[in-house]
């Protein structure tokens, strides 16, 4: 199936043109998306970063809300506890300090180093200092002895109320949050526990904690719009002209975010909100240059930007695919052509061992065509040999007789003796010399018949000899053989002696096709041999194959 | 004859028991050398308020403890009431007569070498035992139930004229006291001042004194100093202090006539005592609230 699979793309890639065509448009489109996915992530990216400092800034001012009711109700406890109104029941009573107030003011001083001591969150004290003081702001008590005095208390009477104070004293660098708590005896106020909040402590774990200080700000605005406390006059907003009327201006039902411009000096722009705490008089305001949540570029030059760079990449990514995919045509005719070379290769292989096989077989044809031939030879021979025999036969009865008529002539003595003695001599070598001329033809035709050597010859010349061979076992087969000879001399380029095997077969199934048929007691038919060179051409083709 | 021998035997046994019951064990205190060959100390002591409590811990307890360990003895502390405790130091009976001291008689048992459970030192004692430096400083307030028609008085800052106003508020009031102890009224004229005196019960147990006036039993009570404050904070807005009935007054550890070598041990003991701050510490221990009153109090 991979092969397949490289074929088509081997295809479509002979098809180049078409092929980066294609290439661009997937490219583009790929790109296109891409850019689009990175703008919208952007956005959601700001908008989240802006979520996210709503949700922390919200989360920040319940945490402050929870801590500053959490205190309230503490002092809230302390001023109903039994030891502060024992003090004022027994003042109500007439006591006087030099004679038993005093011990409910020592009381009263315990309980309030033992909330100074344990009031504490991850071993920063909460509580800076605590006061008990008496309608007329007088102190009765202070805890911390520091000399420190509820500079906000009025000698005027209070009312009860269970408001928190909060005092920015900036001048002086008094920076305090109080929280006050009434001191009720039989429905009359009686006095009031005053709470400083240890400025550090409520910043530390509620306010500003984050590690890092280089992303969103936060602080504490008291009802006026004054930033409770700002140590890095660098990193606050009043330095950036961040005013208190500014963030009153803030709404304060609800979140919001708006973008200030700073002074041309520093050309920058921040991100500002405030969210009011819960039972204070206090917001929680936040501030966040606007480029770090937006970043350096805006999303749409981020997109050009992008476009750019895509384009850029497209360009080169479709070099790089055109120059692949030429290189993987290279590769896939290579391979091919590889493959290709590797069954030839086979094929060659095969093809030897199979030539090879075939020479084998063709050498052991041939030898057993030579046996073969020289078996259908030395057959023919032994078929020619009776005739041979019979042909040597007549010639030596014919020696034999006139050698024995040699011999009695030799017994008789005169002229007529010797003449007939020669006679019969000359006759005896006549017959040896025909004898030694079959003898030297049948000797020339065991060593030349089959052979390719070819010479010319009259085909007559070679009927003759075939003939002669046979003249004889016919006759004394009583079987009459007749002769037609081609009228003038027939010369062909051919080996005798095969063409004389040829005849003499020819010759020899004849005979034995009479004498089936004189067997049957039928008819003898006479072999008709037809043309010499048809009988060559179709007979020699057919025993020599 | 055997009942008569038997008889003679029993008669023997009676009499020699009669006679070592009868006959005086000490006529006098031990001295400290007797204290160290005893390898005991006995501290006289009576449950009140923070000085000996009910668990027989408090700060007159932790002093003689220490007091012992100084001398390299046992510490052992003998429970007596108010009425024997000057009998049990120094084997004589006596009953206080303003300022001075009738002896009734000089055969009760001796069964302590020093008194210290915020012992008030008053003239008639002074004439009976030697006290030790001041332990303790103390004075007595009249107590009141809240809803009393008394109203405190409005310090003058000089405490004679602060007692005088409040003897001035005394006609038709009845006033508790303790007879024979530093709660008793005579030693403080208030017989001449209209008010009905009414005399807790010697046997009741003096901490009682401040509930029964909230119990309306009487309408007020004299108290000392430390016991009140202690009272203030247990019952706030039940009681009041009406004022003082007494000058500033002072405690201390008290010792036989006859035993002045251990007087002077004690004082050498809690001068080092004093001067390593760990006085301090234990009264504030047990009376955290003294030094409002008596910031003064160790100072030295």
């Amino acid at each position: 199936m991979g092969d397949s699979f490289k074929l088509k793309l081997v295809e479509l890639f002979q098809r180049p043109r078409l092929f980066i065509l294609l290439a661009y448009i997937v490219m583009g489109t790929y790109l296109g998306l891409l850019m689009v996915i990175n703008f919208q992530s952007q956005v959601a990216l700001q908008k989240s970063t802006l979520k996210r400092i709503q949700l922390n800034l919200e989360k920040r001012a319940f945490s402050l809300g929870y801590f500053f009711s959490e205190r309230k109700h503490g002092l809230a406890s302390i001023a109903a506890s039994n030891d502060v109104s024992s003090y004022f029941i027994n003042k109500s009573l007439g006591m006087s300090e030099a004679y038993g107030l005093k011990v409910s003011l020592f009381v009263i001083k315990q309980l309030l180093l033992k909330t100074l001591r344990e009031k504490s969150i991850q071993g920063d004290p909460i509580y800076r200092q605590l006061f008990l003081v008496d309608t007329n702001g007088h102190v009765l008590v202070d805890a911390v002895d520091e000399g420190l005095e509820p500079f906000f208390i009025t000698s005027e009477k209070e009312s009860i109320s269970d408001d928190s104070i909060v005092s920015v004293d900036r001048e002086r660098n008094k920076i305090r949050i109080a929280l006050r708590a009434s001191c009720v005896v039989k429905g009359e106020l009686v006095g009031s526990l005053i709470a400083f909040l240890n400025i550090d402590t409520l910043y530390n774990h509620f306010v500003d904690f984050s590690p890092n200080p280089s992303l969103d700000r936060y602080d504490l605005v008291n009802r006026e719009g004054r930033i409770i406390r700002c140590e890095d006059a660098e990193q606050c907003p009043d330095f950036y002209g961040l005013t208190s009327m500014k963030i009153n201006d803030l709404p304060e039902d609800k979140f919001s975010l708006i973008t200030i411009p700073l002074k041309a000096a520093h050309d920058k722009n921040m991100m500002v909100a405030r969210v009011p705490i819960d039972n204070m008089p206090l917001h929680l305001l936040s501030w966040v240059e606007r480029d770090t949540i937006t970043g350096t570029f805006t999303p749409w030059q981020s997109l050009l930007g992008t476009g750019i760079l895509a384009l850029v990449i497209l360009f080169g990514i479709v070099k790089m695919v055109t120059f692949n995919t030429k290189n993987l045509i290279l590769q896939t005719r290579y391979d091919e052509s590889r493959r290709q070379q590797n069954v030839l290769a086979v094929k060659n292989e095969q093809l030897k061992y199979e030539i090879t096989r075939r020479q084998k077989v063709e050498k052991e044809l041939e030898e057993q065509r030579t046996l073969q031939v020289r078996s259908d030879r030395l057959r023919s021979l032994g078929e020619m040999a009776a005739g041979i025999a019979h042909e040597l036969n007549q010639p030596l009865v014919g020696v034999r007789g006139k050698a024995e008529l040699t011999l009695l002539a030799l017994a008789q003595r005169g002229e007529v003796v010797r003449q007939k003695i020669e006679t019969n001599m000359r006759t005896i070598i006549e017959q040896v010399d025909r004898m030694v001329h079959i003898i030297d033809h049948v000797r020339l035709f065991a060593r030349e018949a089959g052979k390719v050597e070819t010479s010319r010859v009259d085909l007559n010349d070679i009927v003759c000899s075939a003939l002669n061979l046979v003249m004889a076992q016919f006759k004394s087969h009583d079987l009459q053989l007749e002769r037609s000879l081609a009228p003038c001399e027939l010369y062909v380029l051919v080996n005798p002696f095969s063409v004389e095997e040829v005849i003499f077969n020819l010759l020899k199934n004849a005979r034995d096709a009479v004498e089936s048929k004189k067997k049957k007691q039928e008819k003898a038919i006479g072999l008709i041999l037809p043309s010499v060179p048809e009988v060559t051409n179709r007979k020699t083709k057919r025993m020599y194959g | 004859m055997k009942c008569l021998h038997l008889k003679n035997i029993v008669m023997f046994v009676l009499t020699i028991m009669f006679i070592s019951f009868t006959i005086p064990q000490k006529s006098h205190g031990r001295e400290l050398e007797e204290v160290l060959e005893a390898g005991t100390l006995r501290h006289l002591g009576i449950v009140y308020a923070n000085f000996i409590t009910k668990e027989k811990t408090g700060l007159d307890v932790e002093l003689m403890q220490l007091f012992a360990e100084h001398l390299g003895v046992k510490y052992e502390f003998v429970e007596t009431d108010w009425q024997n405790v000057v009998a049990d130091l120094t084997g004589k009976d006596v009953r206080p007569q303003g300022e001075h001291v009738e002896i009734l008689g000089e055969n009760h048992p001796i069964r302590g070498d020093v008194i210290a459970t915020g012992f008030t030192i008053l003239p008639w004692r002074k004439k009976i035992v030697n006290f030790s430096e001041t332990t303790f400083p103390t004075g007595i307030w009249l107590l009141a139930r809240a809803d009393s028609p008394l109203q405190p008085i409005t310090p003058t800052g000089e405490i004679e004229k602060d007692v005088e106003l409040v003897k001035q508020g005394l006609a038709g009031v009845s006033v508790l006291g303790l007879k024979d102890s530093c709660l008793d009224p005579n030693l403080y004229a208030l017989t001449g001042t209209g008010a009905t005196i009414e005399t807790f019960p010697a046997n009741r147990d003096l901490n009682e004194m401040i509930p029964a006036v909230m119990a309306r039993m009487t309408d007020t009570t004299l108290m000392d100093v430390p016991v009140a404050l202690i009272a203030l904070e247990k019952w706030p807005g039940e009681i009041k202090v009406i004022g003082p009935v007494s000058p500033d007054q002072g405690m201390a550890c008290a010792f036989a006539k006859t035993s002045p070598q251990l007087s002077k041990a004690f004082d050498t003991f809690f001068k080092k005592l004093k001067s390593s701050g760990k006085y301090k510490q234990l009264v504030q221990k047990y009376y955290p609230s003294l030094f409002i009153y008596y910031p003064e109090f160790l100072m030295q």
